[in-house]
């Protein structure tokens, strides 16, 4: 009964998400139609539909977006496993923080797309850049929130830990882990975007394989259907990466999977 | 068994198992000094019971937290069978007065967190069903420390501190959050799992009634700075009785004393 209800409920809230860009996509193709839009830059919907069953006929859809995906998993796991037990160490070491902060602060106001032209003088055009474009977008969610996660841990207990005799190597993984779980993961999926937008961006000024490149192929063959098919392939892998990762941590985190939220 | 119990308690039955030699205490805040404790002693034989009383704020949680091994003396030492006290040891689990869940595992979990390192996963398992059964959680193994009660929490907290297997449980006001139903029915099951067990027991508590009914030590302590001002045995068999008149006298005999 109650997961009947659940059921629709959420139902429900896919129906609502879905009805204003359903009824904007409605507007746009009867604006095409009518011949207001200029289809140079403005295709109509049912055109961009087109170019993706060709695109994925064609196998040029698929091949692009396993090439970026790729490239996000290694460089999102290289970030992972570094950010993450840099953050753990850091934010265990009390005054670590005065020393790399000013550093970091300054490092986080450069968008990753500056550093693009230099990763290419010394990485070249092929992988190497991206992954390091993505590398640098997501660390530094992922290892600020790593530390944040660390600092916000309940002295009481660590206490309880102390208490219980448990072994530097256990403390960590039983009571440091854990507690900063959560700001760990909202760091894991501010990264995971960061790193897709910035791949984007690489991949449109390297110019060799991916979503991104595919969408300056399309400006220079002036096929602004493709442009579109492109742009929102980049939307809509994002928004099923982020769904994925809130799935993550409801599984991960049981004890935070009640209504009120409370913790003890 | 015998020649066992023998060898464990080779320095003799009436050797004290805790014994608080002269300790002082003074923390040091920004505003200046501040004597917690002052010269205190007293000392705890072998699977006995004891209360320490006394206000709050007379330093009886600072003594509780030193015993511990959370907290260090200005002066003076504490021994434990005999050995100086120098940081948190297998022999001594507390119990806070929050039940301080971890609130990521199971209540089983939490109790598993309490049972000391090179165990194996099979001896963990019974340790951890055998205490479950002994402090009623049994079909609460599952539940999250958040889908609890105040009491059922602190039950778990004190099942942690079963599952670390110590002779002597350290107890921080652990009823003191409770309703007064719950605070009788959890004091009335300490008394039973301290007679099943024959763990030796410090419980730290403002309230008299609380250290009547449960202890066969009263140790009083008066505030500012903290000492101990009355020790005071309580030789009433269990269950005690609150209409009792010895009962009565006793109290009144603490009252006087606790300021």
């Amino acid at each position: 009964m109650l997961y009947k209800r659940l059921k629709t409920n959420y139902c429900k809230t896919i129906l609502k998400g879905i009805t204003f860009p359903f009824l904007l996509i409605v507007a746009w193709e009867i604006a095409a139609r009518l011949g207001y839009l200029n289809a140079l830059f403005l295709p109509a919907p049912t055109k961009i539909w087109y170019a993706f069953v060709q695109m994925v006929a064609d196998g040029s859809w698929a091949e692009n977006l396993l090439a970026s995906l790729q490239r996000l998993a290694y460089g999102f796991l290289i970030t992972v496993c570094l950010a993450v037990p840099l953050g753990l160490a850091v934010g265990k070491a009390k005054n670590f923080q005065n020393w790399v902060n000013p550093t970091l602060s300054f490092l986080q106001q450069i968008p990753p797309i500056a550093w693009i032209p230099i990763f290419i003088l010394a990485l070249g055009i092929y992988e190497a850049p991206k992954i390091a474009v993505i590398i640098y977008a997501a660390f530094f969610p992922v290892f600020l929130n790593t530390v944040q996660g660390v600092k916000s841990v309940d002295p009481k207990l660590v206490e309880v830990g102390r208490a219980y005799m448990l072994s530097p190597l256990r403390m960590i993984r039983q009571v440091y882990i854990p507690s900063a779980y959560m700001s760990i993961f909202v760091g894991l999926r501010l990264g995971l975007s960061n790193c897709w937008r910035a791949l984007v961006m690489a991949e449109m000024i390297t110019r060799t394989t991916g979503i991104g490149a595919q969408i300056w192929e399309g400006r220079d063959l002036m096929q602004p259907d493709r442009i579109f098919v492109a742009v929102f392939t980049i939307g809509l892998v994002g928004l099923i990466i982020d769904i994925f990762l809130k799935r993550m941590e409801c599984k991960f985190m049981p004890w935070k999977r009640t209504n009120d939220g409370k913790t003890q | 068994m015998s020649n066992f119990s023998n060898n464990l308690s080779y320095k003799g039955e009436n050797e004290p198992l805790i014994k608080v030699n002269n300790i002082s205490k003074t923390f040091s805040a920004n505003w200046g000094k501040v004597q917690a404790l002052r010269n205190l002693s007293f000392s705890c034989k072998r699977e006995e019971f004891v209360a320490i009383v006394g206000t709050s704020g007379c330093g009886k949680t600072t003594l509780l937290r030193i015993i511990a091994g959370l907290d260090y003396p200005t002066e003076g030492e504490v021994l434990f069978n005999g050995k100086r006290v120098l940081g948190p040891g297998p022999e001594r689990a507390m119990v806070f007065q929050e039940p301080r869940l971890f609130p990521w595992l199971t209540v089983e979990q939490n109790i598993a967190f309490g049972v000391q390192g090179g165990r194996s996963k099979q001896e963990i398992k019974e340790l951890t069903a055998r205490i479950m059964a002994l402090v009623g959680l049994e079909d609460f193994r599952q539940a999250y420390p958040h889908e609890l009660s105040g009491g059922m929490a602190q039950r778990v907290a004190i099942g942690r501190a079963l599952a670390f297997e110590p002779e002597a449980l350290l107890l921080d006001e652990p009823f003191s959050s409770l309703d007064v139903s719950t605070r009788l029915r959890l004091q009335g099951e300490l008394l039973g799992l301290w007679q099943k067990t024959g763990k030796t027991i410090l419980l730290v508590t403002h309230d008299i009634d609380e250290a009547l009914l449960l202890s066969q030590k009263i140790i009083i302590m008066s505030p500012a700075p903290g000492t101990v001002k009355k020790i005071l045995e309580i030789d009433l068999p269990y269950p005690r009785r609150p209409d009792d008149p010895i009962f009565w006298e006793k109290k009144e005999y603490i009252r006087q004393n606790i300021i």
